[in-house]
C-alpha cells in the first residue's frame, strides 16, 4: 500500500516536473517567431487489477504524461496562408506603383510642369521674336522638357531592373523554401515513423509554410507520416520529400512556372511578374508615345516656319523615344523658326507653336492630354494600390491576431501554471514523504 | 474569451505607438512644408487640377508679357502719329500761306524750306522704330525710304500679332500705307503725304498758288487718315489693357485656386497636430503603465 503511494507520488512529481519543463520552454520562447505554445497532456494511470475471486478492481497508479501537444488552429493557419499571398502581392504592387509615380517628377517641377513651361516659352517668344534671349529660352525650356522625359524613362528602366531583381529574389526564395520543406518533411516523417512528436520541426515547417504563402498562394495536403505536400495551383511544389522548382525564363518572359509548366501566379510572384511584363512596359510605352507625339507636332510646325537665316525650321527635337529625345544640339537661337519669314519681327510661327499642346494627333490625342493622362494614371494607381494594400493588411492582421491568440505564449498564464504545477510537485513530494514515514514506522519501529 | 498572448499585447502596444507617432510626424511635416499635396497620389484629381492651374498661370503670365509688349508698340505708334498730326496741321498752315498771293518770293522760299524740313520729320516719324522694329513697316526694317526728297514705301503690309488671352489675338502694328496714303490702286507716289508735300513745295516755289491750293484737300485727306489710325490704335490699346487686367486677375485666381488645392489649411493642421500630440502622449502613458503590470510582481 505504502509503496503504491510512493509510486503515485513519484509519478506526480515526474508529471509536475515535466509540465514545468514545458512551461519553461514556453516562457523561454515567448518572443520566438512561429513558436506555438505547448501543453503537457496528462492522464490518470489507473489500471484494472485482475482479482482471482472477485470482479476486477481498479488500482490507483498515479498520473502519466501522454504527450506534449502544440496548440494551434489548423483552420486559422489555412485561412492565414490563403490570404497572405494576396496581401504581400498588394504590398509589392503598392511599392512599385509608388516608385512608378515618381517618374513624372515632383508636382511643381516634373514632366507636366516642364511641358507647360515649354509652351509658355513659345508664347513669350511670340511677344518678342526679335529677342535672342527669348529664342534661347525656347531652346533651354525644350531641353528641360526633354531632360525630364529622359529622366522619367531612365527611372522606369531602373525600376524595371529593380523589379526583375525582386522577381528573381522571390523565385529563389520560393525554391529555397520548397527545398527546406522537402527536407523537413523527410525529418518529420522519420520522427513520426519512430513515434516521436517532432514539435520543433513542425513549428519550423509552419514558419516556412507561412513564408512561402506570402510569396505565392499555396495549398497544402497532409500525406503519410506527418508529411505535408505543397501545391501551386494544381502542380505539386513539394511532393513528400521531393521539391520542384519555379522557373523564370532567361528573358523574364510571360511563362513562369514549375519546371516550365505555367502556373497561376499570385502574391509577390504575380506582382513582380505583372510589373515586369505589363505595368512598367506600359509606362515606358506611354512615355515613348508622349516623346513621339511631342516630336511630331513640334518638328512638323517648326519645319513650317522660317528662321532668321531664311531657312525652313530644322528638326527641333531629335531622338525617337523618351529615352533619347533631346533638343537638336546644332540649333542656334537664330535658327529657331519663330516666323513665316526671316524678318526678326515675324512671330507667326511662334504663335502656332505655343498652341501645339492641344493639337490632336489622330488616334493618339494631344501631347498635353497624353501627359496628364499618364500622370493621372500613375497617381491613381499609386493611391488605389496603397489603399488596397492597407485594407488587405488590416484583414490579415486580424487573422494573425486570432492565430496568435491560439498559439502565442502569455507569460501571466504560464506563471500561474508554473505555480499550479509547483504546488502539485510539492504535494506529490509530500505524499512521498508521508509514504516514507509510514514505511519507516513499519520497518524500523514495529515490534521494537 | 480571447486569449491575448504577451507578445501580441506587446506588439499591439508598439503598433499603437508607431501609428500615433507617424500621425504626429505627418502633422508636423504638413505644418512645416505648408503643402497638402506632395505627389499626385495624395489626391489625384486635386493634384492634376493643380498642375493644370500651374500651367495656365504660366500662359497667363506670357499673355501679360505679350500685352505689355503690344501696348508699348502701340504707344510708340500713338506718340509718332500725334506728332505727325501736329506736323500736318503746320503743313496745312504753310501751304495755305504759300498759296496766298501776298507772300513775297523770299517768304515762299522760307515756306518751301520749312515744308521740306517738315517732310523729312514725317519721314523719320514714318520710320519710328520700337525695340529695333519699324512700327509702320510690318516685318520690314523700315517703312519708307527718303532718296533726296523722293519718298518711297519699302515696308510690307504684314500684321504683327500679340496673343493677349487664350481667345484674343490683337494686331499691334499699323500699316504705314494706310497712315501715310500709299493707297493701293493709285499710281505709286501720287497720293502719299510726302508726294503731296513735294508737289506743294514745287507749286509754292513756282509761285503756282492754284497748284498749292489744290494740295490742301489731299493734306486734309491724310489728316483724316491719321485721325482714323489714331482711333484704331486707341481702340486696340483699350482691348489690350482689358485683356491684360483680365490676365492679371486670372493669375491671381489660378494662384488662389491652386493654393486651396495644394496648401495646408494652417488652422486645421494646427488642430490636427494638437490632436496627434495628445493621442501620442496618451499612448505612451498607457504603454508605460501596461508594461509595469506583471503577475511576477505579485508572486512571492
Amino acid at each position: 500500500m505504502s509503496s503504491t503511494s510512493l509510486q503515485i507520488g513519484i509519478s506526480g512529481v515526474n508529471a509536475a516536473r515535466r509540465a514545468m519543463e514545458v512551461i519553461s520552454e514556453n516562457i523561454a520562447n515567448v518572443n520566438t517567431d512561429g513558436y506555438s505554445r505547448r501543453r503537457v497532456e496528462q492522464a490518470v494511470m489507473g489500471r484494472l487489477a485482475p482479482m482471482p475471486s472477485e470482479v476486477p478492481r481498479e488500482i490507483e497508479a498515479g498520473v502519466k504524461i501522454t504527450g506534449v501537444t502544440r496548440l494551434r488552429d489548423g483552420v486559422l493557419d489555412n485561412a492565414y496562408r490563403s490570404q497572405a499571398a494576396g496581401v504581400s502581392g498588394a504590398e509589392l504592387r503598392a511599392e512599385i506603383a509608388a516608385r512608378a509615380e515618381e517618374v513624372m517628377g515632383p508636382l511643381d517641377s516634373g514632366v507636366q510642369d516642364a511641358l507647360g513651361a515649354f509652351w509658355a516659352s513659345w508664347e513669350r517668344l511670340s511677344a518678342a521674336p526679335q529677342d535672342l534671349a527669348a529664342r534661347q529660352e525656347v531652346l533651354s525650356s525644350g531641353e528641360r522638357l526633354a531632360t525630364s522625359l529622359r529622366a522619367a524613362s531612365q527611372q522606369v528602366h531602373a525600376l524595371s531592373d529593380l523589379v526583375v531583381g525582386r522577381g528573381g529574389d522571390v523565385v529563389r526564395q520560393i525554391n529555397t523554401y520548397s527545398d527546406q520543406l522537402a527536407k523537413l518533411n523527410s525529418q518529420i516523417g522519420d520522427a513520426v515513423f519512430r513515434g516521436a512528436a517532432p514539435n520543433d520541426l513542425l513549428d519550423q515547417r509552419d514558419v516556412l509554410l507561412d513564408k512561402i504563402a506570402r510569396l505565392t498562394t499555396v495549398t497544402t495536403s497532409q500525406g503519410k507520416d506527418g508529411v505535408t505536400n505543397v501545391y501551386v495551383g494544381s502542380f505539386p511544389l513539394v511532393d513528400g520529400i521531393t521539391a520542384q522548382e519555379i522557373v523564370v525564363p532567361e528573358t523574364g518572359g510571360p511563362v513562369w512556372g514549375i519546371n516550365g509548366y505555367p502556373v497561376d501566379l499570385s502574391g509577390e510572384l504575380a506582382a513582380a511578374h505583372e510589373a515586369q511584363t505589363v505595368t512598367l512596359p506600359g509606362i515606358q510605352d506611354s512615355l515613348d508615345q508622349i516623346a513621339a507625339a511631342l516630336r511630331t507636332v513640334v518638328n512638323g510646325q517648326h519645319a513650317a516656319g522660317t528662321d532668321l537665316e531664311n531657312n525652313a525650321g530644322a528638326d527641333f527635337f531629335v531622338g525617337t523615344t523618351a529615352a533619347d529625345i533631346q533638343v537638336n544640339t546644332t540649333l542656334t537661337p537664330s535658327q529657331v523658326a519663330a516666323g513665316h519669314s526671316s524678318a526678326p519681327a515675324d512671330n507667326r510661327n511662334a504663335l502656332l507653336m505655343a498652341r501645339l499642346g492641344s493639337q490632336q494627333l489622330t488616334g493618339i490625342g494631344t501631347v498635353d492630354g497624353l501627359t496628364a493622362t499618364l500622370a493621372g494614371r500613375l497617381g491613381e494607381s499609386a493611391a488605389a494600390t496603397e489603399q488596397m494594400s492597407r485594407v488587405l493588411t488590416t484583414g490579415l492582421a486580424t487573422l494573425q491576431d486570432q492565430r496568435e491568440s491560439h498559439m502565442g505564449v502569455n507569460l501571466d498564464e504560464e506563471l500561474s501554471d508554473l505555480v499550479r504545477y509547483q504546488r502539485a510537485y510539492e504535494a506529490s513530494a509530500r505524499v512521498m514523504q508521508v509514504a516514507d514515514e509510514m514505511l519507516d514506522r513499519l520497518i524500523n519501529r514495529t515490534g521494537v | 474569451m480571447t486569449r491575448i498572448p504577451t507578445r501580441t499585447a506587446h506588439e499591439s502596444m508598439q503598433q499603437a505607438m508607431e501609428v500615433n507617432f507617424s500621425r504626429l510626424t505627418d502633422a508636423q511635416r504638413q505644418l512645416a512644408t505648408g503643402k497638402r499635396l506632395n505627389k499626385v497620389s495624395d489626391a489625384p484629381t486635386d493634384a492634376l487640377n493643380a498642375n493644370r492651374l500651374r500651367n495656365q498661370e504660366k500662359l497667363s503670365n506670357a499673355y501679360i508679357t505679350a500685352a505689355d509688349d503690344g501696348a508699348a508698340l502701340l504707344a510708340a505708334q500713338d506718340s509718332a502719329l500725334q506728332s505727325a498730326s501736329t506736323i500736318l496741321i503746320r503743313v496745312r498752315e504753310l501751304v495755305t500761306a504759300g498759296s496766298s498771293d501776298i507772300e513775297s518770293g523770299n517768304g515762299q522760299q522760307a515756306i518751301a524750306a520749312e515744308l521740306s524740313g517738315l517732310r523729312d520729320q514725317l519721314v523719320s516719324l514714318a520710320n519710328t522704330s520700337h525695340d529695333g522694329r519699324a512700327v509702320f513697316g510690318g516685318f520690314a526694317g523700315s517703312a519708307v525710304q527718303n532718296t533726296g526728297g523722293l519718298v518711297t514705301w519699302v515696308g510690307d503690309g504684314e500684321s504683327i500679332d500679340r496673343r493677349v488671352s487664350s481667345e484674343l489675338t490683337v494686331s499691334v502694328n499699323t500699316d504705314g500705307r494706310k497712315v501715310f496714303g500709299f493707297n493701293a490702286g493709285v499710281p505709286a507716289g501720287n497720293d502719299n503725304v510726302f508726294a503731296v508735300i513735294n508737289r506743294a513745295i514745287a507749286a509754292i516755289e513756282a509761285d503756282n498758288a492754284d497748284g498749292a491750293r489744290a494740295e490742301l484737300d489731299n493734306i486734309m485727306a491724310r489728316q483724316a487718315d491719321l485721325t482714323n489710325s489714331l482711333g484704331s490704335i486707341g481702340g486696340r490699346v483699350n482691348q489690350i489693357e482689358l485683356a491684360r487686367s483680365q490676365a492679371e486677375d486670372d493669375v491671381a485666381a489660378f494662384k488662389t485656386s491652386r493654393s486651396i488645392l495644394e496648401d495646408v489649411d494652417m488652422g486645421a493642421a494646427t488642430v490636427d497636430l494638437k490632436d496627434a500630440e495628445a493621442a501620442y502622449e496618451a499612448t505612451l502613458a498607457v504603454v508605460a503603465r501596461m508594461q509595469r503590470v506583471s503577475l511576477l510582481d505579485f508572486l512571492q
